[in-house]
């Protein structure tokens, strides 16, 4: 094997036989373009290239992907043969960030474009603004952009596989300005009244805000490794409090991803942010190199560098320095150029994995280097022929090899000299072999899901945590979802296929083999050992667990490689989606017109799954939204062009209603997750739950609210159709959130609550508002939005697709292969014919009335409710409501254990006014292994308000309260129907609250506005 | 968020700036709101330094110009407070120019467009071309706001005294 090893090194020596050349130009065609995942550079951007990378700047405008400032880095790549156009692309955006102040750029302008043989250079010219209105006061009191230009060089230098960024801040004013721009005091005074504002010392931190794609995992050496996302939040605990900010101290930032990877560096420089407060720093590792990342939240992370001068005097200005490096798909190819660019010397590592037992090649094994303390400092990805290689710093290091269907071996230990060559031959454990054939009821080879579920040692289960000994995010090895129910099963491996075949390799165990094609089946169970080195395999035939006669299940909110936090292939989706049972799949990528449709047709699954074109206009702080059926753009490198920023929720339906849809109102909009705090429309605007109207928050709700006239109250606009009553497995925005009983230690804020009971706040309201007694409120007030089910999955496994989804009727006999089209399932949108289920089916018909219909009825109303549901996800109490979401009956769901669910009842309701009737199922049963429980806990802008928060009393802030709704728990049946709308006087429906008015009246006239001096000179005097 | 209303008159221009860190409105709102119910905030004594920020932080990306020429201010008046209801600071300037004796284009730049509205107003300057886009309504996201201005009419006009 000596000779592999050799042939390995040789291979890495070789280097590209381009002359060293470095260019900038404005993009005059897209096929100058980089290409790739999520390439969007498109013709006005800049283009930034040398032998080695390609770069895309976006041109001044609007935000195109996350963040709502144009002339970010928005793609770059490797130079790649067959030239542009052709790239790998997964970078999201990269854009400087003064706190939470973004460059909202004015000009762009090519500085050098490299024909004279030096670095080409491009700036990206502009002023502050916030990226988050909600922290705006945070920035005003910090940063103070009104009296700054700030600037973004990008410097490429022939032959380097970085780019240098120089960003700047200048003082444009004729006075001082300091940073923090104001005092704690001032802070104060400015309105972010946050109890112990006053007593803090703060700083200005600033530097970068990488979105590095969904295909990147994030890497940090030391403590971290490819844990970033916990391991940061697991810093806060170290925090020595302010002026320096929370978070975790790293040397780089890299990433790992398919064929393209990522990092971020500093030089040494007196201006280094965690230096300037290495003191409150000691309990982290500190280098000259050092950065701070307080956070990562949707994809973007802070990377804080520098330290501002206290002052800058005026037309002064300051500039720090850092490295955006792009390596191979490694960790690795990031850090040779790291260890280059600060010349450091290194010797190198290398050699090939190969299986143990057959010698044979390990192409993309994963190789952790790891520190005298186990922790990795370095990872390299192995190729197609086993072999790695890469550079490392004199010194004794151990190394261990990842691949998730091995076990993993023990690290070895091995030294490297500055200069030298080290090589290894990694022989790693055998795998196993399983492989399925699974046909339907009917025979078929229908898609379906395939999951092994091992069992771990019983002192293990729950509430220890899965990832100190089932599995370490921190070597970069993949989740194995557990039963989080204080029960041993964890899933090994899980597999979606387009017909119910597999063949795969696997870490050899015992384990049981379940088989499921969606709640509308049972699951097969059956134990299998597959020993190392040996072969099983299973014939399976799946039984229907109910029928579904005229019933279609769509998933309306799903995420793939187009959306910049997800990176899954889309043929990886739209197998997912048929594998779980779904028969619509719309595709909704953030800020992205994607359509299935193509690839569900490649995948041969034209039969089992229609594809809706759509997309999820995705805000950074106004909500997330919904359209579809839309048309994609050919024209548009994200499939159509749209605006979000600044701009109120009206403008954004009208664009999916019509614009993006390709005619007038042909487009759906539905509200996405509304109750979610900062991605949710209904928490954004402040609705309340009892009124379905807006309200002005008060005290820190008020300091934390967005600022923009967009989201002024009146801007609040119902023109929406839809809108998701149950998203994934977030339970816990369903309903009004009750105070556990017992409750958990306090102390709590005043109002105290009472265990049981819905918790209020001071303002009389739910503290945390649901999202059915919002939609009870719409309907009461005559209303009617469609309640859907959706997952809004951005993965696999802990994230499955369907769950939550929409049953929708589209008539009797056609929910068949090819029965039913794109039309019908619109159609039945519109008509309401919904149930939102994450299993269960509810049938509830009054007369000839379904879900959805309003029906002309006096004197007793018998309504009819069947609910039908897998024997692995049975429901057991059936809740009746009506008008102001009364209870009219609270019923015990009869179950046979191990049998699927199938009982039906009647509920008399003698209405005297016109009425609406809900009904909704509920189960305590867990649904793994089909459907993961939620264990770790979702990321979200709590954790950054949290971060913040050391050293502050945000105790009367909800999510910062200790008396919250747990978002970990497992996954459990839910459903609930769109309403029959009884008609008692047979004169209309006639809702039983009065009207929401609807106070935007657009291009209304109005009457001469009053003088401006009077309007000045009726305010008050301010005369404390 | 910057609302700002342009009011243009027979020899001067007037500029009423609204601006709030915490929340943005359309300028009349505010009016309306702060008009009745203005509070004092908790502090024992209004800030000067705050009032300073603010105002300079809402003038900050204005310019208002005639034929590329920076108008001078003639007066500048401010007045803050908490906005009702929360705890929001915000700042209400009335600033005025006097406008030049000749005709020209007017033009009212924001630095900070995204988040600056412009309407305008005109009080019987008489000094206005046909061209002008509609009166009393908002133009949200626009980097400069032109008027084709006219020489006036009549006798000649007095420049108004600073004040605070």
């Amino acid at each position: 094997m000596r000779w592999l090893v050799v042939a390995a090194l040789a291979l890495a020596a070789c280097t590209g036989d381009q002359a060293p050349q470095a260019h900038a130009q404005r993009v005059g065609a897209l096929e100058e373009t980089i290409g790739g995942p999520h390439a969007i550079g498109r013709v006005g951007d800049y283009l930034l290239e040398n032998d080695q990378i390609r770069l895309i700047i976006a041109d001044v405008g609007p935000g195109r992907v996350n963040l709502p400032f144009g002339g970010s880095l928005v793609d770059a790549d490797l130079v790649r043969p067959g030239g542009a156009g052709h790239g790998n692309d997964q970078l999201a955006e990269l854009l400087p960030g003064f706190m939470f102040v973004g460059l909202n750029p004015t000009s762009i302008t090519i500085d050098n474009d490299g024909t004279d043989g030096n670095a080409a250079v491009v700036t990206v010219h502009g002023t502050g603004n916030d990226l988050l209105q909600m922290v705006g006061l945070l920035d005003q009191g910090l940063v103070g952009p009104a009296n700054l230009d700030l600037e973004q060089t990008y410097r490429l230098h022939p032959g380097q596989r970085y780019v240098e960024i120089d960003t700047t801040v200048k003082n444009t004013s004729t006075g001082e300005h300091p940073f923090p721009f104001l005092d704690p005091t001032q802070l104060d005074d400015l309105g972010f009244a946050v109890p112990g504002i006053e007593n803090l010392q703060l700083s200005a931190p600033m530097g970068q805000l990488p979105l590095l794609g969904g295909e990147q995992d994030l890497f940090a050496p030391g403590q971290a490794g490819f844990n970033v996302h916990f391991a940061i939040e697991d810093s806060y605990a170290l925090a020595k409090g302010f002026p320096a900010f929370p978070g975790m101290v790293v040397d780089f930032l890299a990433s790992r991803g398919p064929g393209v990877s990522y990092g971020l560096t500093v030089p040494q420089a007196s201006s280094n942010y965690v230096n300037a407060f290495a003191n409150l720093y000691a309990n982290q590792p500190v280098s000259p190199y050092s950065m701070l990342i307080p956070f990562t939240y949707a994809g973007v992370s802070a990377v804080f560098m520098a330290n501002p001068p206290a002052t800058l005097g005026p037309q002064e200005q300051f500039t720090f320095t850092s490295y955006f490096v792009i390596g191979k798909g490694d960790v690795s190819s990031v850090l040779d150029t790291i260890y280059q660019i600060r010349n450091t010397a290194t010797g190198t590592f290398g050699g090939s994995v190969v299986d143990a037992q057959t010698e044979a090649p390990l192409a993309g094994a994963s190789v952790l280097v790891l520190d005298g303390s186990n922790d990795p400092i370095d990872q390299m990805t192995t190729d197609s022929g086993g072999a790695f290689l890469g550079h490392l710093a004199p010194g004794s290091y151990s190394y261990q090899v990842i691949a998730n269907d091995r076990l993993r071996p023990d690290p070895v230990p091995f030294t490297v000299a500055a200069g030298a060559q080290t090589g290894v031959l990694i022989q790693v454990a055998p795998t196993a072999r399983i492989a399925v054939s699974a046909i339907d009821e009917l025979g078929r080879h229908a898609p379906a899901k395939i999951l092994l579920v091992g069992q771990f040692a019983p002192q293990n289960a729950f509430p220890v945590d899965p990832r100190t000994f089932l599995y370490s995010l921190k070597l970069g090895e993949k989740q194995r979802t557990t039963a989080f129910d204080g029960t041993t099963g964890f899933v090994e491996g899980a597999w979606w296929t387009v017909d119910g075949r597999l063949d795969a390799t696997v870490r050899p165990g015992d384990y049981d083999l379940y088989v499921s094609r969606g709640p509308e089946y049972e699951v097969h169970k059956e134990h299998v050992t597959i020993a190392a080195g040996s072969f099983q395999a299973r014939q399976v035939q799946l039984q229907r667990a109910y029928s579904s006669d005229g019933w279609v299940a769509g998933d309306f909110h799903l995420h793939a490689a187009p959306s910049t936090d997800s990176g899954l292939p889309i043929a990886t989706r739209v197998a997912t989606c048929a594998a779980e049972g779904l028969d619509v799949a719309a595709a909704t990528d953030h800020n992205f017109v994607t359509d299935y449709a193509p690839t569900i047709a490649s995948s041969g699954l034209d039969g089992w799954l229609v594809g809706i074109p759509g997309m999820e206009l995705t805000t950074f702080e106004m909500g997330h939204f919904i359209g579809y059926p839309l048309k994609v753009d050919p024209g548009s490198t994200r499939g159509g062009e749209f605006v979000w920023a600044g701009h109120p929720p009206q403008d954004l339906f009208d664009q999916l209603h019509t614009t993006l849809a390709g005619g007038e109102r042909q487009g759906l909009v539905t509200i996405a997750h509304p109750r979610q705090a900062v991605l949710g429309y209904f928490a954004q605007f402040f609705i309340d739950q009892a009124t379905a109207q807006t309200y002005t928050p008060t005290g820190l709700l008020g300091v934390f609210a967005p600022y923009g006239s967009e989201f002024s109250a009146s801007n609040f606009s119902y023109d929406f159709d839809a809108i998701e009553l149950i998203t994934g497995n977030h339970f816990e925005d369903i309903h009004n959130f009750v105070a556990p009983n017992p409750l958990p230690p306090g102390p709590f804020p005043d109002p105290q609550p009472v265990p049981g009971q819905v918790v209020i706040g001071k303002d009389g309201r739910p503290t945390f508002p649901g999202t059915v007694e919002t939609w009870f409120a719409m309907l009461d007030r005559g209303l009617q939005p469609t309640g859907m089910g959706a997952s809004d999955a951005h993965h696999t496994l802990g994230d499955e697709p369907g769950y939550a989804r929409t049953f929708l009727f589209v008539g009797h006999g056609k929910d068949t292969p090819g029965g039913y089209t794109q039309a019908d399932v619109v159609a039945a949108i519109r008509a309401h014919h919904a149930v939102a289920s994450n299993a269960p089916l509810i049938e509830m018909t009054l007369g000839t009335a379904i879900s959805g219909d309003t029906i002309a009825h006096s004197g007793p109303a018998a309504v009819q409710i069947h609910v039908s549901a897998p024997s692995w996800a049975q429901p057991d109490t059936l809740t009746v409501y009506t008008n102001g979401g009364a209870i009219v009956a609270t019923i015990p769901i009869t179950n046979t254990p191990g049998a699927p669910t199938d009982f039906t009842t009647t509920v008399t309701l003698t209405p005297t006014t016109d009425s609406w009737v809900v009904a909704e199922a509920t189960g305590a049963m867990n649904m793994f292994p089909i459907n993961s429980a939620t264990e770790l806990p979702p990321l979200d802008a709590t954790v950054i308000i949290q971060a913040l928060s050391i050293g502050l009393d945000l105790s009367s802030l909800p999510i910062t309260s200790n008396l919250k709704p747990s978002r970990t728990h497992f996954s459990h049946p839910y459903a609930i129907t769109n309403p029959i709308r009884i008609d008692v006087d047979g004169n209309g429906w006639t809702p039983p609250q009065a009207p929401i008015p609807m106070n935007v009246v657009r291009g209304g006239k109005r009457g001469k506005a009053p003088d401006v001096r009077a309007q000045f000179d009726a305010l008050p005097e301010w005369n404390p | 968020m910057r609302t700002v209303v342009l009011q243009v008159e027979r020899c001067e221009a007037v500029l009423l700036v609204g601006y709030r860190p915490g929340t943005g409105e359309p300028t009349q709102s505010v009016m309306a709101r702060a008009s009745t119910s203005f509070q004092p905030p908790g502090k024992a004594k209004p800030s000067d330094a705050l009032r300073d920020v603010l105002a300079v932080d809402a003038m900050a990306p204005l310019a208002l110009t005639v034929d590329g020429k920076p108008l001078v201010r003639a007066s500048v008046r401010a007045k803050v407070g908490i906005e009702p209801g929360s705890a929001r600071p915000m700042v209400v300037l009335l600033v005025t120019y006097a406008l030049p004796a000749g005709g020209g284009q007017l033009a009212l730049a924001s630095k900070d467009p995204q988040f600056t509205r412009i309407s305008w107003q005109d009080e019987a300057s008489g000094r206005l071309g046909d061209d002008a886009p509609e009166q009393d309504r908002w133009y949200d996201g626009v980097a400069s706001f032109l008027l084709t201005l006219r020489a006036p009419g009549g006798s000649a006009c007095v420049s108004s005294q600073s004040s605070r």
